[in-house]
């Protein structure tokens, strides 16, 4: 399928939580989407525009997060006390306590990726410190509020096939965490398995899958 | 009774493992070499202002990567002290300069190294710039460091004294390169 399509970055200006992020892909994709496209937006620029984010100085770590972010691997989000504590805040202490233990119990019989099934959406979502772009790399930011909303809203507001809020990085890890109804997000999340969002610095928050309903009824065929 | 006391038995074994875990993993420990500090440099010159640089190398010593989220120089300069001019102060990291003043926050794995660019501005509006540093003293700077890793995040404080006969060789030095 991935042959017929063609991935557009757009690139913007670093959005702020001033911004929607509907008003900025309209803004800045100049009337390139179209009703056969699927418009993918990054997670983490969606999460800004809505104010998901907060300065480490600013949370005040329990007892909890202090002993569990130890047992996070030292590239994780939330290996500092601060990137837990803010999971913690979203998801609950006692359920990310209950997620973890029995993670590690799964871990020892070979099960691993429990403690993310378990503790909840936004654990796995949340980016702490230097895992945005400046001016947000001192921020830890949190994974959108209803990602489902949001890819409605794009999809509604541009008439297009559908869209979709992805956390996609150079390390072949792609993950849709909201997507309109009728896309398969698997489908979705291997078509941006090479990370056309590119890195931060290269400000394309935006990528238009054109021509996807096509393809798509070409594969179903 | 006895099955209690197995209960408590087993409950502090535990918690005496999650201790001796806690104790061992250690933390990021940033250490800055200042005796290894590079000598004064000059970037830029021109009639009226003069920038000098020099790199500070650093090393994350510790068991656990750490994350340096801000770093800034401090000028410990007074009026009272010197100022014949304008003294501004800029930390980069050396590895990924930006030129801009801001501080990125990066990321420094265990036993990883890299290194603090310190530039330094000498500017003065109404003389040439030669004659402003003519009495110029050692200038003293703190390097603060905003770092967090494991535990909560803590400003560090480095000082370092760039003395006068360094930015003076530095100019001769300049001087003789431009001359060839």
């Amino acid at each position: 399928m991935s042959e017929n399509l063609q991935l557009i970055p757009v690139r913007t200006r670093i959005l702020t939580p001033k911004d929607d992020i509907v008003d900025a892909i309209e803004q800045f994709s100049h009337g390139q989407i179209g009703p056969q496209d699927v418009v993918t937006v990054a997670e983490s620029v969606v999460a800004i525009t809505q104010g998901r984010m907060v300065c480490p100085e600013d949370l005040r770590p329990g007892l909890l997060a202090r002993i569990m972010c130890r047992f996070v691997p030292s590239e994780g989000s939330m290996s500092s006390i601060y990137g837990m504590q803010a999971a913690m805040d979203i998801e609950g202490e006692y359920r990310m306590a209950g997620a973890m233990i029995l993670g590690m119990m799964a871990k020892v019989v070979g099960q691993s990726g429990i403690f993310y099934r378990l503790a909840g959406p936004q654990a796995a979502l949340v980016d702490d410190v230097t895992g945005t772009m400046p001016p947000f790399d001192k921020h830890i930011v949190y994974g959108p509020a209803d990602p489902v909303g949001v890819a409605e809203r794009i999809k509604e507001r541009f008439g297009c096939y559908g869209a979709a809020v992805a956390d996609v990085n150079d390390l072949k890890r792609s993950l849709v965490v909201g997507i309109t109804a009728g896309l398969e997000k698997e489908k979705v999340a291997r078509i941006l398995i090479d990370n056309p969002f590119g890195n931060a610095s290269q400000m394309t928050p935006i990528v238009i899958i054109k021509n996807y309903a096509q393809a798509e009824a070409r594969m179903d065929k | 009774m006895e099955f209690l006391a197995i209960i408590f038995i087993l409950v502090g074994f535990v918690l005496a493992v999650l201790a001796l875990y806690l104790v061992t993993v250690g933390d990021a420990d940033f250490v800055f070499h200042l005796q290894k500090r590079t000598a004064l440099q000059v970037k830029e010159q021109t009639e009226n202002c003069v920038v000098f640089t020099c790199t500070i190398p650093f090393t994350n010593a510790g068991k656990q990567a750490g994350t340096i989220m801000d770093c800034f120089p401090r000028l410990l300069v007074p009026r009272e002290y010197f100022d014949a001019c304008k003294i501004e102060a800029v930390a980069d990291l050396a590895s990924a300069p930006r030129g801009d003043g801001y501080w990125e926050a990066v990321i420094i794995f265990k036993k990883a190294s890299d290194a603090v660019l310190l530039t330094l501005t000498f500017s003065s509006a109404e003389r040439n710039i030669d004659q402003a540093l003519e009495q110029l003293p050692d200038i003293t700077l703190s390097l603060v460091c905003q770092i967090v890793a494991r535990s909560d995040w803590f400003l560090g404080k480095n000082r370092v004294i760039l003395p006068a006969d360094e930015f003076r060789v530095a100019l001769i030095n300049a001087r003789q390169q431009e001359g060839l």
